[in-house]
């Protein structure tokens, strides 16, 4: 006589033992790879808010200032959008494009991919009252950058 | 502008002991993740609040040092003062979690 050891079914199936070490895995160690994903970018303008004074009035709730005629690191928006993206490296522009309606933050990555996103009316507006003096709350202090 | 010595004012300022460099990024509201080098990183974001420059790539890449790359393409590296090397090292550990950037 021999004893048996009974196994459910269930715990034999080698993809229900993958997903449980899938699983064991992802407790242990969120390593999720800290991704863009090419809606990120309109959703962060969007969120910026509908009109020129909620634009502004975000920024400020975030303690973002800027600089004047800026589109890179010292722009307002720029500084924004580098806030919110999870990602370690990428580099980000404002490029006016073909006229005023064409504004757009445009993402280089390091793998050569861009992205551009076109500035909504409410945060083109705002920085074109912020390149000509509007905000001045918003504005970096000279002596304090 | 002297970059080497913008940046190194700038990072002298962060404090004289890993937690006074934890207790200036926090007065801040500076926040990064663990193990990363550039835009995510807390003391590039510090330094990226302070510079008053609109194009360049800050990074901390190579040991205990700070590179600022120009649009020239010309490099200029400062090392790291220990409190903020000491700092990054425990950041890095976990041992700051109230300094690290919920995920998405």
């Amino acid at each position: 006589m021999h004893s048996t050891v009974e196994t459910s079914p269930t715990w034999n199936c080698p993809a229900r033992n993958l997903f449980c070490l899938c699983m064991l895995r992802y407790a242990v160690c969120d390593t999720r790879p800290l991704m863009f994903r090419k809606q990120d970018l309109p959703g962060i303008l969007l969120g910026l808010g509908n009109t020129p004074d909620e634009v502004a009035a975000t920024l400020t709730s975030c303690g973002i200032q800027g600089v004047r005629n800026t589109i890179r690191h010292l722009n307002p928006i720029v500084r924004y959008v580098e806030r919110q993206l999870h990602v370690d490296d990428f580099q980000l522009c404002i490029e006016q494009g073909n006229g005023y309606s064409e504004m757009k933050l445009r993402l280089g990555l390091p793998d050569g991919k861009r992205e551009k996103a076109v500035l909504p009316e409410p945060v083109r507006d705002f920085l074109d009252e912020f390149n000509s003096g509007q905000f001045k709350e918003l504005e970096l202090p000279p002596d304090n950058p | 502008m002297n970059y080497a010595a913008e940046l190194t004012r700038i990072l002298t300022g962060l404090g004289d002991t890993s937690d006074a460099v934890a207790a200036t990024l926090k007065a801040t509201s500076i926040k990064g993740v663990r193990n990363t080098v550039r835009f995510l990183n807390p003391i590039v974001r510090y330094c990226q609040a302070h510079l008053r420059l609109d194009n360049y790539a800050l990074d901390v890449i190579e040991p205990n040092t700070l590179r600022i790359v120009l649009p020239s393409d010309a490099k200029v590296r400062v090392p790291l003062p220990p409190p903020v090397s000491r700092f990054l090292h425990a950041f890095h550990r976990g041992d700051f979690p109230d300094l690290e950037l919920p995920r998405p």
